[in-house]
């Protein structure tokens, strides 16, 4: 168990320092010379080198051969305060200056206030109604709900939200956008629940029914126990683990708060700031939040992994 | 369940003579997906959008100067069956012409993205060791930054760019041929996790280390056995990486990073009918979306199909 | 296992109240109450009760310094606590510039190169740390002094402030400026001992005495002068906020650091999110005009004669992007007044540009007011496609059908522009209309698609033996636009249809504003749409865009042409009189016969507000009345609108 952790652990802290690699290479060397926004059209070349070296981009991109490498300076190049940067989330913005940590102090909370009511209701709106359906299995009920499920993954997400908001702006006009009240955070909740149930009611079918297909339930099904006792006692138990790991692996998004709401609806929340520094090339923002975004994610597969070492000893061994 | 690469078996074994034996995989998968009347009804709607893609800019050559200010915003009627646009446009006819950007931007991505998956899979699992390592670090770095971001930062970073300029291979990154790239660099991951997991089945397997006894090198046991028993895989996520990519291209257009303006596509008109709902404009985004959902969904049920032929254990993947 | 059940459901549910937890529940918020002014001990007047405004706004705000303010929005919400020494007339038309920070109208010597200006001497800046804690431990002022303006120039002239518009305006016009600002190319950012060199051409000759010479006569420059963009600075702004700050920056960014004489001071910026301004408890004691328009009085403009101002003690504009959502709240009465979106036109306003009834109900009033703003097509005169062929040119002005995008993207909102100077300055400045009128209709600024082919002939010509023909057929060509939004697509739409329509093949590629600008800066552009707003109501103001001399600044054409600048050179001095007319007319026709630019569109604007919002007048130049606006609180009470 614990070299399996300690693979999975070495894992992640590669696979952290590949995603400081990639923010780095695509955001600081692919999108190249951003000084055109800051500048206004009358700079000179003179500016822009002052403006580049204010923020840092004319020095040497991975190391300075000009000192030794014992010294401090030798270090003092473009990748290795993008990676301290990284770590410690203090890239600047150039549009306001201010400190990524800030930002996300200041914006993370809408964001987390869409995502996290988001994450729960879906859930348990998608497991009853998979456990609903997978009950009446091959019956209409099941029959409908499936094929309602289908349909509603293929509906695309802006239908969602264009739809919801017309819905809301003619019930109850003052809800449809911004934060003018606390409330108006669950019209954005909603869509969100609304638009994931089909993809997840059809996951957590397949996997309640794989479960219930499986001898132990047939048996204790020709035994006489009622179908919602093996449900309840013995096959959900089972299903939780899947299906708390896919729970775990949308966690990331958790924090960016899907963009495309929050810039629809008017919340100032992180994916939003994503949004408008992607417009305005404030690339030590995009690239703060993308690692951000990633670590997340490295630590729910990681926690997930072990999770499912913890519980299912086949894994450990591998 | 199973499935076995007969006709290479045959193959490997006595030295290169294709030998008929029977029933081969493919055609017993096309047997099966034949069988399934909902799939082929999938496949004739997707052919029917192939064809339409293909025929509609030639029947509609005018429709971007067929304006009719008098007749803009019109709600469907018997002249326009889905009413007019801004301009006084069919929007019929604007329907179907989007569909050759979704087509395209499907096929184009998914060509791009499927055979690189494919091949990098192939090679991590083959042959092992460091290059397995570097390319499955590669993936999963890549694939920590979540897909919306990649797609966006990257078709941002394409910005003004133009690859090859000049040349008769010229591509303008900034329109559709930027979709497909910044599209296709984001969904070649899935391909490649499954491949590589397949082969490093596929390698323990019998034949295979016979081939390497017999002295095979590693980059022709690649491509003549594995390779093409890896191939459903590629099928199967082609119709998911289709869906991923038309859906993909609606969220580009809403962000304002999709095809180049002036080119219908159904992204764009679902972008532009967001305050038309509200004063009760309805036509042109039902058009698009409904347009959009019957192809995704036809590419899904397909998808669904094609797995169950192919291989079930997928379908949780 | 009940127990996993019952903590996993109590767990979700409390993921689901989250947000209740995580907002702030002020998302909006009460307004506290505000200080209104000082009584002879120091100690301040309280209003628990302030009257509020509610707007929103749109776009970010670029600039809260002065010095580098070069749009409308920034313009806009400066004017609030910036002021110049000289402002328009609220109500009067045409236009009248009255004195503002001055005492009177300037003395201007016999060679109208020397403006001697008497300031105001009981002028107080609104409390700022910077001018030190007084024994109560509350912040001091002083008044303004001529030295501050002369700070307020240096700061246009420094290079590393990068003053724009301002410094477009001033350049080569006031002496000694030009050689200041090569002299600050030479000190670092954070060295503001460069304020303590000298210019020539200004000059406070005491605390309350303002010199300033100019290099040639300049017959626009008091309308400058009531630009606010020469606010009054103290230095101590500068030691006490620029020199300390650890960036190095010489501009004013951060809200704390505006020290101004304005009617309010701005109390919160979140740029992206809410602006608060708060009324100056410093402010000077100013009323309202008695005097304006005719048809003023009638309309109710003048009830408020000799009150003092500003009414209004809090203004609240909340961030708001989408057009239909500010359009939202004003119907559920979250603002007073918005702009009506495109898509609504027709339901709002009846064909003869009345307001349709079932608004009027709703306590609703109509504002319908042009500005001098003027949108054009550039053509890049460096473009080797477009400066070969004239033909060309004129044949894409003749193939746009300007009336058709005013009546389909602007609801008709709007005429078409027929030369270069707008007729919109009609009631602003008689003699530039004259003058726009005297130079006529371009032979070119018209719909005329059949023509426009047989001009595409003879380009097809002129490009063959350029060698620039591809393939037999003229090359494609590129339109930039600014902006990416809704209305830009269809824009972008729109001109490609007309293209497509005489047989040329347009590409679109949307920009955002910043970028756009550069990229025409950079002569990256072959055509691209830009637009100019009058700074001051005069046609000159339009016509030196295309003096080969602003090339680099406002002329972002390139255009050169030596017939039209000499013109040029000769007006720019000339007083206000017929002669002058006749030649801002012959300028006005070397461009539309020579189509460096296709003129499109001369907008109009309409804006709603409700009834309890009075005296309001849309300046179409000015900007700063927001003092004069009241909000009769009792009837937007029983009118069921908000309260704070």
């Amino acid at each position: 168990m614990g070299a399996y952790v300690r693979r999975r652990l070495l894992q992640a802290a590669l696979t952290v320092l590949g995603v400081m690699l990639l923010t780095f290479v695509l955001f600081r060397v692919i999108a190249g010379d951003v000084s055109a926004q800051y500048l206004g059209p009358r700079a000179t070349e003179q500016d822009r080198q002052r403006w580049l070296a204010q923020h840092g981009l004319t020095k040497p991109l991975f190391v300075d051969t000009h000192h030794a490498p014992w010294s401090k300076a030798f270090w003092d190049s473009q990748f290795v305060n993008h990676l301290v940067d990284s770590v410690t989330f203090g890239g600047r913005s150039f549009r306001t200056h201010e400190r990524l940590r800030d930002i996300i102090a200041k914006r993370g909370r809408y964001s987390l206030a869409i995502s996290v009511p988001a994450l729960a209701a879906g859930w348990v709106a998608a497991l009853v109604i998979a456990l609903v359906v997978a009950y009446y299995r091959d019956t209409w009920l099941d029959r409908t709900g499936v094929f309602l499920s289908v349909l509603g993954m293929c509906v695309p997400f802006l239908a969602y939200m264009i739809l919801g908001q017309w819905l809301v702006l003619k019930i109850l006009p003052s809800a449809a956008w911004g934060l003018g009240h606390t409330t108006n955070i669950y019209v954005p909740v909603t869509i969100a629940v609304i638009a994931s149930l089909g993809h997840n009611v059809r996951f957590y079918r397949t996997i309640i029914l794989d479960e219930v297909r499986r001898d132990y339930v047939r048996t204790a099904r020709a035994k006489g126990a009622p179908l919602s006792n093996i449900l309840f006692g013995h096959v959900l138990k089972n299903c939780m683990l899947p299906i708390l790991t896919n729970l775990v692996t949308a966690v990331p998004f958790l924090i960016l708060g899907s963009l495309l709401l929050e810039t629809f609806f008017g919340i100032p929340g992180l994916g939003e700031q994503m949004i408008s520094s992607i417009t305005s090339r404030d690339v030590p923002i995009i690239a703060g939040l993308t690692f951000l975004t990633a670590v997340i994610y490295v630590l729910g597969y990681l926690v997930t992994d072990i999770l499912y070492a913890v519980f299912d000893p086949r894994v450990r061994l591998q | 369940m199973d499935h076995q690469p007969t006709s290479d078996l045959a193959s490997a074994a006595a030295g290169g003579l294709p030998v008929d034996s029977g029933r081969s995989f493919w055609s017993d998968a096309r047997r099966r997906l034949a069988r399934s009347p909902t799939a082929m009804i999938c496949l004739g709607v997707i052919a029917l959008y192939a064809l339409v893609a293909v025929v509609a800019p030639l029947a509609y050559a005018d429709w971007q100067g067929d304006t009719n200010y008098a007749q803009a915003n019109q709600p469907p009627s018997a002249d326009h069956l889905l009413g007019t646009d801004t301009f006084g446009r069919s929007v019929l006819a604007k329907t179907l012409l989007a569909t050759k950007v979704a087509m395209t931007v499907g096929l184009v991505t998914n060509l791009i993205a499927i055979p690189l998956g494919m091949f990098l899979g192939a090679v991590a699992g083959s042959y092992g060791r460091w290059i397995d390592d570097v390319i499955v670090w590669f993936y999963t770095t890549l694939a920590a930054v979540p897909g919306i971001i990649r797609v966006i930062a990257l078709k941002f970073a394409f910005q003004g760019k133009v690859l090859f300029a000049g040349t008769a291979w010229e591509l303008d990154l900034a329109g559709m041929g930027g979709v497909c790239v910044a599209l296709a660099m984001t969904y070649w991951i899935g391909t490649c996790r499954l491949v590589r997991a397949e082969t490093l089945k596929l390698r323990e397997l019998d034949y295979v280390l016979a081939a390497r006894a017999a002295g095979r090198g590693r980059l022709s046991i690649l491509l003549r056995h594995i390779l093409p028993n890896v191939a459903h895989i590629g099928v199967i996520n082609f119709s998911l990486g289709f869906v991923g990519a038309v859906t993909a291209e609606v969220i580009l257009s809403y962000l304002g990073l999709g095809v180049q303006v002036g080119q219908p596509s159904w992204g764009g008109m679902i972008n532009a009918a967001r305050t038309d709902l509200i004063v009760g404009r309805w036509w042109e985004l039902t058009a698009a979306v409904t347009a959009m959902f019957v192809l995704v969904l036809a590419m899904n049920i397909l998808g669904d199909r094609l797995r169950d032929a192919l291989d079930p254990k997928l379908r949780n993947a | 296992m009940k127990w996993f059940y019952i903590i996993s459901l109590a767990v979700a549910a409390a993921m689901i109240a989250s947000p209740y937890l995580l907002l702030p529940s002020d998302a909006g918020g009460h307004t506290p109450p505000v200080t209104v002014g000082y009584r002879d001990d120091g100690s301040p007047i309280i209003k628990s009760a302030p009257i509020v405004r509610f707007a929103s706004y749109r776009s970010a705000i670029r600039s809260i310094d002065p010095a580098t303010c070069g749009d409308t929005s920034s313009a806009h919400l400066q004017a609030h606590f910036y002021e110049g020494l000289y402002a328009y007339h609220y109500l009067k038309r045409p236009l009248e510039i009255i004195p503002l920070l001055a005492a009177e109208l300037p003395v201007i010597s016999r060679d109208r190169r020397t403006y001697t200006i008497k300031l105001k001497p009981d002028v107080r800046y609104a409390r700022n740390e910077c001018f030190g804690l007084g024994p109560d431990g509350r912040p001091n002022t002083r008044t303004v002094r001529a030295d501050d303006f002369v700070l307020a120039f240096k700061r246009i002239a420094d290079h590393h402030v990068g003053a724009d518009l301002a410094w477009a305006l001033l350049r080569g016009r006031v002496a000694g400026l030009e050689a200041y600002y090569e002299r600050t190319r030479t000190y670092e950012p954070g060295d503001f001992s460069r304020y303590d060199l000298n210019i020539d051409g200004i000059r406070a000759l005491d605390d309350h005495t303002l010199q300033i010479r100019l290099v040639e006569p300049f017959p626009q420059f008091l309308q400058v002068l009531a630009m606010h963009n020469v606010a009054p600075i103290p230095h101590e702004m500068v030691d006490h906020w620029l020199a300390r700050n650890g960036e190095a920056t010489a501009k004013i960014t951060d809200h704390r650091w505006i020290v101004g004489t304005g009617p309010y001071r701005l109390e919160t910026f979140l740029r992206k999110h809410r602006i608060v301004l708060v009324r100056n408890p410093d402010f000077r004691r100013q009323t309202y005009p008695a005097q304006g328009a005719p048809g003023d009085a009638e309309a109710g403009l003048l009830d408020d004669a000799g009150e003092v101002v500003p009414f209004v003690d809090v203004i609240r504009m909340d961030y708001v992007a989408e057009e239909y959502a500010r359009w939202i709240r004003l119907l559920n009465r979250d603002v007073d007044a918005a702009a009506i979106p495109p898509d609504l036109f027709e339901s709002v306003v009846t064909p003869d540009r009345q307001l349709a009834d079932s608004w009027r109900r709703r306590h609703i009033a109509l504002e319908i007011y042009e500005s001098p703003i003027t949108y054009w097509l550039v053509f890049n005169a460096n473009d080797p496609v477009l400066s070969a062929s004239p033909s060309l040119r004129k044949a894409i002005c003749l193939s746009i059908d300007v009336e058709g995008f005013i009546a389909v993207l602007r609801n008709g909102r709007g005429r078409r522009a027929v030369n270069c100077i707008p007729a919109s300055l009609r009631n602003l400045t008689s003699s530039s209309y004259e003058a726009h009128q005297l130079a006529g209709q371009g032979p070119f600024y018209r719909y005329d698609p059949l023509a426009a082919r047989e001009m595409l002939a003879q380009a097809r010509d002129e490009l063959a033996a350029a060698g620039l023909l591809v393939g037999g057929r003229i090359p494609p060509l590129k339109l930039d636009l600014g902006g990416r939004g809704n209305f830009d697509m269809k824009r972008g739409d729109f001109y490609k249809q007309q293209f497509q329509r005489v047989g040329l093949t347009l590409q679109v590629t949307l920009n955002d504003w910043p970028t756009l600008q550069e990229k025409a800066h950079a002569g990256r552009c072959q055509i691209f749409a830009m637009g100019w707003h009058a700074d001051y109501p005069d046609a000159e103001n339009f016509l030196q865009n295309f003096y080969s001399g602003n090339i680099g600044s406002t002329n972002n054409s390139g255009y050169r042409n030596a017939e039209y600048d000499r013109l040029y050179e000769r007006a720019r001095v000339m007083a206000d009189n017929p002669k002058r007319t006749k030649l801002y007319a012959r300028m006005a026709r070397i461009i539309s016969e020579d189509c460096p630019v296709m003129m499109t569109t001369e907008p109009e604007a309409f804006v709603v507000h409700y009834e309890w919002v009075k005296n309001f007048k849309p300046h179409p130049v000015g900007y700063g009345f927001a003092k004069y606006i009241r909000i009769d609180v009792d009837q937007r009470r029983r009118l069921g609108g908000r309260e704070d």
